[in-house]
């Protein structure tokens, strides 16, 4: 089996600057949108700790599992991917993830999550902090 | 205005007294003046008349974002409030002041490059914008909360992804040192423009907005971006500070963003606790940062109080939430009520000893001054204006407040926490000199080039005076800019070129702790480079990507030099600001210096004479008449600014051109 490619979220050490969220929804749309992103952090300014939501690449993904189109699918490297084509936008996968990372993207309607860049995500290159690390997981 | 690139392209405007609002084209403005302040500048020339007061329904408080605000441009996240400043002197001078956290970027996401608000609401009220609408809300559940509690209350009615601006108790009192605050500790400080709220009856600006914010050249801008995080993240020492391993378990202890898309663990030491308070017995959470570093006293300094972490920390806490400028009590109030008392000129305060190594006496103070109680009363007006009001200490005042109701600061007088020495301070005594307040909230890059990245700092680790000075000779044309063995020369080409720094700073808008980048370790000549990009060009480059303009590096800076002279004569026609206004900080900075140079033989102060030659040398670099400190018609027009210089000189305020080569402080 390949390297299976894994992100580390680490909440306590979130700066709270956003920068995964801006530089994710450049990557992936053709504008920067807090709604575009596919990893959000909620602020939390009077708590020690922000929330990620991030996906975690399940082994078993429950939101694959969830989606009767067969439309969220693995890829080789071990990661998830939503295929477009395929999603009808029901949103019955969003409820099903138990780490709140898959959302809608309120401005165009399309369902989104973390898809780790095909295999080099931009969001821990922009991280000053750690909060977002990637781990190579042996196959 | 269609699509545009980096601006979202409307400007909202609100009247509160009206209840309505209408839009502006960003398009008249932005081109013009590259962003928030510039942008605000202008509009203050076309809106604020002479007569306005500061707290007055007609002045107007803006809040602005730039092209850069809300993108992936690092350190981009800073917001603009400009307007006429209760904290001004003598005069309420049209003025200005930013902070960070997330509001700005969310404006931009709700669809504004700018926000001004006129006019005063009949009752308190919170402004809620979102994409769809604004709101008027009731603010008064919140009326009478400081600036936290306001905002977990509006957080739990509006949701927790709004951001707020909002005052607390001190604005509502309008006091003149009243901030205007986000999160914790993120405030505009400077100028009391807590108050000019608290004067509309607006205790709140929630926002709440998801994008989008095009960017014209995608593929350039996120290449530059990424050679500015590189270099940033590793071409200074001052980054890659580390946390205190034994608070991160005990107080949670983590990096902390001042701003939305600083990517870098800061070197100024945002770190972000959550404390157990002694005093309240709640959490209280937020950062120490910048000037509330003093709050807990520096061993053996002139600020030589001992408050222990715990109790420091919340008092901090207790300043953000009443609203209250920490700049004004650190380094002005608390500093002269402790030289009052080794005078005998007060034992007690509000009857209650006077006590700074006493945590509830701390609270006591920041209370009586947000309440107005007692001798709170004169506090809340400023340090600057207090004792004249209570009648005593005027004397020992005088040399903590530098000029324009603001104590020193980076000027190696009347701040002993920033050291800087001579002849350095020389420039920073002319950026004094022609503001209208402490410059020092985004022009800190000379001050952090001669004393920070040379040997002044650390001798084996700083750059070499070599490079130093080739850099000066390189930015300002003249290496005796930041020679430390020089005397009065070339200090102007310095105070100029910084000048205009500061208005591109808080128009594009970029943090001042990160730029101008123009010093690294990574480079043989000392010079910093991201990319292709040669450090100081940055901005530049960042604005052409995001928005597309055609404009040149040259223009670029001419819109800064323009936003820089429209501010002059905004104070010009308003306030009648003169040659002799900016001479009145003279006394002030020949006092003593506070450090000596290490490299001269005796501690030195202003002299007047040659202080005098190099005010003039600055007016006429920057194109002024040497006898009134103010831009001629014929420079306000190669700048494009027309009309401005036809109503100056209508009014007689102005000359159409300069009058005479030779040097006045001669005859004078």
């Amino acid at each position: 089996m390949p390297n299976k490619i894994q992100l580390r979220v680490d909440p306590k050490v979130c700066s709270g600057c956003l920068s995964c969220m801006t530089t994710c929804s450049f990557a992936n749309e053709s504008y920067i949108s807090l709604a575009a992103a596919r990893v959000q952090v909620v602020l939390k300014p009077f708590d020690a700790v922000n929330e990620i939501g991030i996906c975690r690449q399940c082994g078993k993904a429950p939101c694959a599992l969830a989606c009767k189109l067969g439309a969220i699918r693995q890829a080789p490297d071990g990661y998830w991917i939503i295929d477009a084509d395929l999603c009808d936008g029901c949103q019955d996968c969003i409820p099903a993830c138990p780490f709140n990372a898959l959302f809608v993207n309120s401005l165009n309607g399309h369902v989104i999550k973390c898809e780790l860049c095909l295999g080099d995500p931009l969001c821990v290159q922009a991280c000053p902090t750690g909060a977002l690390v990637i781990r190579i997981a042996p196959g | 205005m269609s699509r545009s690139h980096g601006w979202v392209g409307k400007i909202l405007w609100v009247d509160l007294g009206e209840r309505r609002v209408h839009t502006l084209d960003t398009e008249g403005y932005g081109e013009q003046y590259i962003g928030g302040r510039g942008m605000a500048a202008r509009i203050a020339w076309e809106s604020i008349p002479p007569g306005v007061k500061a707290l007055d329904p007609e002045n107007l408080l803006m809040v602005f974002t730039g092209p850069l605000s809300g993108t992936t441009a690092p350190f981009s996240g800073r917001t603009s409030i400009s307007g006429l400043s209760p904290q001004g002197w003598p005069h309420e001078w049209y003025s200005r002041s930013n902070l960070g956290g997330h509001w700005g970027p969310s404006l931009k996401y709700a669809g504004y490059d700018g926000l001004v608000i006129q006019g005063k609401a009949d009752k308190p009220v919170t402004l809620f914008i979102t994409e769809e609408r604004v709101l008027f809300l009731d603010a008064s559940p919140v009326w009478g909360l400081g600036t936290i509690d306001t905002q977990k209350a509006l957080m739990s009615e509006l949701g927790d992804d709004i951001r707020i601006l909002t005052i607390g108790q001190a604005g509502e009192n309008l006091s003149r040192i009243a901030i205007i605050s986000t999160e914790t500790e993120s405030a505009a400080g400077q100028g009391g423009f807590g108050a000019v709220m608290g004067s509309k009856n607006l205790k709140a600006i929630a926002v709440r907005g998801v994008g989008p914010v095009y960017i014209a050249r995608p593929q350039e801008f996120k290449e530059r971006c990424n050679a500015v995080l590189q270099e940033a993240r590793t071409g200074n020492r001052f980054a890659g500070a580390e946390l205190e391993p034994q608070r991160v378990k005990k107080y949670k202890q983590r990096w902390q963003a001042c701003t939305q898309q600083c990517g870098m663990r800061c070197g100024t030491g945002c770190r972000f606790y959550e404390v157990e308070g002694a005093l309240s017995g709640e959490k209280v959470a937020g950062q120490f940062h910048c000037v509330s570093n003093f709050i807990p006293g520096i061993p053996n300094s002139f600020y030589d109080w001992n408050l222990d972490f715990e109790s420091a920390f919340e008092i901090r806490h207790f300043t953000d939430n009443y609203g209250l400028n920490q700049w004004d009590l650190l380094l002005g109030i608390v500093p002269w009520l402790r030289l009052c008392l080794e005078a005998g000129l007060i034992g007690e305060y509000n009857g209650r000893p006077i006590d700074f190594n006493d945590p509830v006496f701390w609270r006591t103070l920041l209370h009586s001054i947000a309440y107005r109680q007692g001798m709170g009363d004169a506090l809340a007006e400023g340090g600057k204006r207090a004792p004249d009001l209570l009648g005593f200490g005027a004397e020992l005042a005088r040399p903590l407040y530098a000029a324009w109701g603001s104590a020193g600061h980076w000027d190696g007088h009347g701040d002993r926490g920033n050291r800087i020495v001579y002849p350095f301070w020389l420039t920073t005594a002319l950026q004094w000199a022609v503001d209208v307040r402490d410059p020092f909230s985004s022009s800190h890059s000379y001050t952090m080039m001669t004393m920070h990245w040379s040997p002044f700092l650390d001798e084996q680790k700083g750059l070499g005076w070599d490079k130093i000075k080739a850099a000066g000779e390189r930015l300002y044309g003249g290496q005796r800019a930041v020679d430390p063995l020089s005397d009065y020369e070339d200090k102007q080409l310095a105070a100029i070129w910084n000048g205009h720094r500061s208005i591109m700073k808080d128009s594009v808008p970029v943090d001042d702790n990160v730029f101008p980048m123009l010093l690294s370790y990574n480079s043989p000549d000392g010079m910093a480079y991201a990319g292709e990009m040669w450090g100081p060009d940055i901005e530049y480059h960042l604005f052409v990507s995001a928005t597309g303009s055609p404009m040149t590096r040259m223009d670029f800076d001419l819109a800064c030099e323009r936003g820089f002279n429209l501010e002059r004569a905004i104070q010009v026609r308003n306030f009648l600001r003169h040659r002799r206004d900016d001479e009145t900080v003279i006394p002030y900075f020949q006092y003593l210096e506070w450090w000596q140079n290490p490299l001269r033989s005796e501690k030195k102060g202003l002299e007047v004479d040659k202080f005098l030659q190099l005010l003039e040398a600055y007016y006429r670099g920057r194109g002024w008449d040497i006898e009134s400190g103010r831009p001629t018609a014929h420079k306000l027009r190669h700048l494009g600014l027309p009309d401005v210089a036809q109503d100056l000189l209508q009014a007689g305020l102005i000359e159409e051109d300069i009058r005479e080569e030779e040097t006045l402080w001669q005859v004078r």
